[in-house]
């Protein structure tokens, strides 16, 4: 059935197909088109799609590890440029971590018959579920009085962050692999 | 012995890491949120000094028609999000299910939306529903309509976060339904239609049954994600105007940061907590019952086979 040729379709059904994909990605490139052009131009009242893209936008929120000294942005905001480092290396090691974790822990339920395999499965169902609105109070509770070494606390670490975010995803990690191993 | 022993510490030792982890940043945190929520706790306070008051948290929130407007409104967008969603993922795979050139470049297509930060999809959205240079007022105004007050009016705003969310999450329903649609056995189709069963009854009669159980599952887990959803909102119209979006999971934000009642945001993500439970048992009871039953199915086609 999947190698055989193409049928030739009734023409509402491109035009859907068509309506359908500018709903899923015109928002999106809605935004990239915004990022190109100028605040002025964005708030003027009569919009045009034809306008002069700038990067000047990405300037102003880059200028601080450009290699050059962008010449339109008089004040530079250093605090893009470091935000971004923070998401990449947080990300970068959460991401690990909890792949790795969650291999392991994938790999055992499925390889392995023991004791209280059925209740774990239940139980990363149900940790998938918890909200992260939830979590709200007590991780600031526990973060910032409990988990201390020292006079360092969890909170406002990168290191902090990076623990609820792996536990976070744990459950999904690990019933998502859980499916993708057991075949 | 000792071999015997470690073969059969093995699976423990794969399983510690997630283990410890999970249980010192999850199974912990919530149990002091389950302690917290009989408690009288300021931000300031360690939670040592916070006074025991037993119940009156939760008493509190029953009498209190802020929570109770908030604890509606989650739940006519949960319910809203699902149903439009379920009704529009599904029609759209029933109808996208042919043999097309380019399937999978449209299906990459259709995931984008899931695969960016909430917190984009707001201010992408915002932007868009911006009340005069914004896209839609834009539209209608180029059309001679009257603009829409998208996110200052009570009833438009909760319209406006619902269709957001529709978008970032119809693709995620399509994609399941159509991977179940094509998984389907050829051969009860190819028997209805030599039956002489027309589209409309293929639809109803095998397509839809035969999908069931996996629409199920996928409906349990949108409507569980649909109580999760924060940053959408937070960012679109933070819960105004008035209480008209004040989802559950933004109002526990609010209550514990801008009123600094912990004790009181802790109850409330305590019965979040508990109604999420029952949909997360509902569907592990579901998916169970299903794999019985398939076995028992398999079990009695081996039989007649013999």
């Amino acid at each position: 059935m999947a190698t055989a040729a193409p049928e030739r379709q009734h023409p509402g059904f491109y035009a859907l197909v068509t309506a359908l994909v500018i709903m899923s990605v015109g928002p999106i490139v809605l935004m990239l088109i915004t990022s190109l052009r100028l605040n002025v131009e964005i708030m003027s009242d009569t919009s045009s799609l034809l306008f002069m893209p700038t990067l000047r936008n990405y300037e102003a929120v880059l200028c601080d590890v450009l290699w050059y000294r962008p010449k339109a942005v008089d004040l530079c905001d250093p605090t893009f440029a470091r935000a971004l480092g923070n998401s990449l290396f947080i990300a970068t090691i959460a991401t690990i971590l909890t792949l790795v974790i969650g291999c392991m822990a994938a790999y055992a339920i499925v390889r392995f018959r023991f004791f209280g395999r059925d209740g774990l499965s239940l139980m990363t169902l149900i940790m998938r579920m918890v909200p992260p609105a939830v979590l709200l109070v007590p991780v600031f509770g526990i973060w910032t009085f409990q988990f201390c070494i020292g006079d360092q606390c969890a909170a406002g670490t990168h290191w902090g962050i990076i623990l609820i975010y792996v536990a976070m995803n744990l459950p999904f990690v690990i019933w998502i692999l859980q499916s993708f191993i057991a075949t | 012995m000792q071999a015997a022993n470690t073969q059969r510490l093995t699976p423990y030792m794969f399983l510690a890491p997630a283990i410890v982890i999970l249980a010192v940043a999850l199974m912990y945190p919530i149990g002091y949120m389950v302690y917290a929520s009989f408690l009288d706790w300021n931000p300031s306070q360690r939670i040592g000094e916070a006074g025991w008051v037993g119940l009156r948290n939760y008493l509190f929130l029953l009498n209190d028609p802020k929570f109770r407007e908030s604890f509606s409104v989650t739940l006519i967008f949960a319910a809203s999000v699902v149903t439009i969603e379920m009704a529009l993922g599904v029609g759209l795979a029933l109808l996208l299910d042919r043999n097309i050139r380019g399937m999978s470049v449209l299906r990459t297509l259709f995931i984008l939306p899931m695969m960016i930060a909430p917190i984009v999809v707001g201010l992408m959205w915002r932007y868009m529903y911006h009340p005069t240079v914004g896209t839609f007022n834009r539209t209608l105004k180029s059309l001679g309509l009257a603009p829409v007050p998208w996110l200052s009016d009570a009833n438009w705003a909760l319209a406006a976060v619902i269709i957001a969310d529709i978008w970032q999450w119809t693709p995620f329903i399509f994609i399941l339904a159509l991977a179940a649609l094509q998984s389907l056995p050829r051969s009860a189709l190819e028997a209805a239609r030599i039956d002489g069963a027309n589209g409309w009854q293929q639809v109803l009669h095998i397509k839809l049954p035969l999908m069931l159980p996996v629409l199920i599952i996928t409906g349990l887990l949108r409507l569980i994600d649909a109580f999760k959803v924060l940053e959408v909102v937070l960012v679109l119209t933070n819960g105004g105007p008035g209480l008209s979006t004040e989802i559950l999971s933004l109002r526990i934000s609010r209550t514990a940061s801008e009123f600094r009642e912990l004790g009181v945001a802790a109850a409330m993500s305590n019965i979040l907590l508990l109604l999420l439970l029952v949909l997360t048992l509902a569907m592990f009871i579901f998916n169970k019952m299903q794999e019985t039953r398939q076995a028992r199915l398999r079990a009695a086609a081996e039989k007649g086979g013999h």
